[in-house]
């Protein structure tokens, strides 16, 4: 008896490792299976960029961008009541004074908000063995920016090719232009389509990355590129169709007027700026209006004069969608008043004209309302001065066809009644036929 | 009406699959096979060659197993009156876009059949199959660490840790963005 007890629990516990031991067979079976399909697809290249290109989807939407702004900010609380009406224009310009420049030195992060979060997805890729590795990093470099001067810093390009779509440096204040050029030099541009250097003053886009692929160079606010580096990179950008120039000082006629005879794909140009306007004038302008199939150009404190707006008028009325002539000094109403009553700007959408010298308001008025015939709703951008009188003169004109109504209706009233009879003895005609039937 | 050539697709293990042509021809694979071996669609064929036309058109696919396909199959079936748009040209606006319902509910399999349809995908050449597959596992991989990632999938670490750290020291950019 003494022995069958101690057998059973051997017994048992034999029958429980061997089957044990079978699961565990099973297990590392199934294992082995899955292992293989597995490595299987993370070993082919191909498929695992596509993997990873989905997994990064959304690095494209950190790139900063300049936020859009569908409405300048108002000048004053006036101009704001004006533009929004009593309730809400106090209301925006509440906000836009606590986006002024004085709060956002206070709370930097307040105006601006990241279009989505950051995310070390790409980064834990990266790190999983080398082919990851390798791959994730391509996908990575296709979009390099950097907006803060220490994540600059930390890039280090060390012996691989740079083969990016896109560069972008947003806000950098003291990076060099020794470590753009040193980035540069391991970046391969052949798919490189998009340059952004915004507000970077002292950083200006190597030559050597500038290709016939790029076709949005967006430099704003850089103060260190002068004429000849810009005309040695629009040499060599022949498909060019945006370029930002605001706010660069340096740049004048002499590199504008190269622009126009190497750059003839050109769709959007941007030079305003607040200062050393003079130097943009209708010497290089006309030019480009002539060569390219300019559809939004920013001339706003420009030198430019009447002819500008003339040769706009007359070559790219019927595709300029977007006009800024912000504080052009030289302009009047013989330009832009005279172009709009004879409704040459038959696309245009948004027309800026603060702080300009004009006194035919009716012509702004006509061409908001037939550009809204057009299914066009015209955003005219003024101050409070030009708002104040479109308004009145808006004003007037309701008022006259009101009047004009209200003239034929006297007129219908008082009109000799001869149809009226006619109409009467027809019917008198009619009723008796009627009654004759019957 | 003459009658159309059958196709019989035929998986590692040896299982038959009678299917119609444009069905068959979700997969390029097989699309450029049978532009060499057919007329194209619509087309008569050459009266001389009509004996022939009975004959089924066999392709093997050996790197296939019949479970894999039947799922396969399904989704060809499933789209075969749909025209996939070129996407070589301007995938990137794709990226973002949420997976179809109907794939995604197709896609439901456990791991293994996951990665089967995605190798035969690739390998048969189903693009649209290939990049919803794709994004399926992108849906697992995003939020795991390393390590985590690596555990999910059996993948083998084959840095050496003096590698690792130079990765993660040259990187450091990436890290947070």
């Amino acid at each position: 008896m003494g022995h069958r007890l101690e057998i059973n629990p051997l017994i048992t516990s034999l029958h429980n490792l061997l089957s044990d031991l079978l699961t565990e067979e099973i297990r590392v079976d199934q294992e082995e299976i899955c292992s293989k399909s597995a490595s299987q697809v993370f070993a082919v290249p191909e498929i695992l960029e596509i993997i990873l290109k989905y997994v990064g989807y959304d690095d494209e939407t950190r790139i900063p961008r300049e936020q859009v702004v569908s409405r300048r900010p108002p000048l004053s609380y006036r101009h704001a009541v004006l533009v929004h009406g009593p309730e809400k224009g106090t209301k925006v310009w509440s906000r836009s004074i606590s986006n002024s420049s004085i709060s956002s030195t206070i709370n930097p992060h307040h105006s601006y908000t990241r279009a989505s979060t950051k995310s070390s997805n790409m980064y834990n890729c990266m790190l999983v063995n080398r082919l990851w590795f390798a791959v994730t990093r391509d996908i990575l470099y296709e979009n390099v920016f950097f907006e803060s001067d220490d994540q600059m810093a930390k890039f280090n390009p060390t012996s691989c090719e740079i083969k990016c779509k896109t560069m972008v440096l947003h806000k950098l204040r003291t990076t060099k232009q020794s470590q753009v050029d040193y980035i540069a030099e391991h970046v391969n541009p052949i798919n490189l389509k998009w340059i952004e250097f915004y507000i970077c003053p002292r950083l200006a886009p190597p030559t050597s990355i500038c290709t016939s692929a790029l076709v949005k160079l967006s430099i704003p606010g850089c103060r260190s590129i002068n004429d000849d580096d810009l005309v040695s990179i629009i040499k060599k950008t022949p498909n060019l169709k945006t370029l930002d120039l605001r706010a660069c000082e340096m740049i004048t006629d002499a590199s504008l007027y190269q622009v126009a005879q190497y750059c003839k794909s050109l769709e959007t140009l941007n030079v305003g700026r607040h200062m050393k306007g003079d130097l943009v004038s209708d010497y290089s302008i006309c030019p480009i209006v002539r060569n390219c199939p300019i559809k939004t150009i920013g001339l706003a404190g420009c030198g430019i004069s009447n002819r500008t707006i003339w040769e706009l008028a007359l070559l790219r009325g019927d595709s300029l969608e977007r006009l800024s002539i912000n504080h052009c000094a030289r302009l009047d109403d013989m330009g832009l008043c005279q172009t709009l009553r004879r409704d040459m700007f038959k696309k245009l959408s948004v027309l800026e004209i603060r702080g300009l010298n004009l006194s035919d308001f009716r012509s702004i008025v006509e061409f908001k309302k037939r550009q809204f015939k057009r299914n066009i709703t015209a955003l005219v951008e003024s101050c409070e001065h030009l708002e104040g009188r479109i308004r009145e003169t808006e004003l007037q004109m309701d008022l006259e066809i009101s009047n004009r109504i209200f003239s034929d209706i006297v007129d219908w009233l008082n009109e000799d009644e001869d149809e009226d009879d006619k109409n009467y003895a027809i019917f008198r005609k009619r009723r008796s036929q009627i009654i004759h039937q019957m | 009406m003459s009658k159309e050539r059958q196709i019989v697709i035929i998986t590692s293990d040896g299982d038959r699959f009678t299917v119609e042509r444009k069905v068959a021809e979700k997969s390029i694979l097989i699309k450029n096979m049978l532009k060499n071996l057919l007329p194209p669609e619509g087309e008569e064929p050459d009266s001389d060659e009509d004996n022939e036309d009975n004959e089924p058109i066999e392709i093997p696919t050996q790197n296939v197993r019949s479970a894999v396909m039947k799922n396969i199959l399904e989704w060809c079936e499933h789209y075969k009156d749909y025209n996939f748009p070129d996407d070589e040209q301007d995938d990137d606006s794709k990226k973002s876009a949420p997976i179809d319902p109907w794939d995604s509910n197709f896609l439901n399999v456990d791991q293994e059949m996951l990665y089967e349809i995605i190798l035969a995908a690739n390998y048969l050449n189903i693009k649209p199959l290939l990049n919803a597959g794709c994004k399926v596992v992108a849906e697992m991989i995003r939020g795991k660490s390393p390590e985590e990632i690596r555990k999910t999938f059996n993948i083998v670490n084959d840095f050496t840790p003096e590698e690792e750290a130079a990765i993660r020291r040259e990187n450091e950019w990436a890290e947070d963005r």
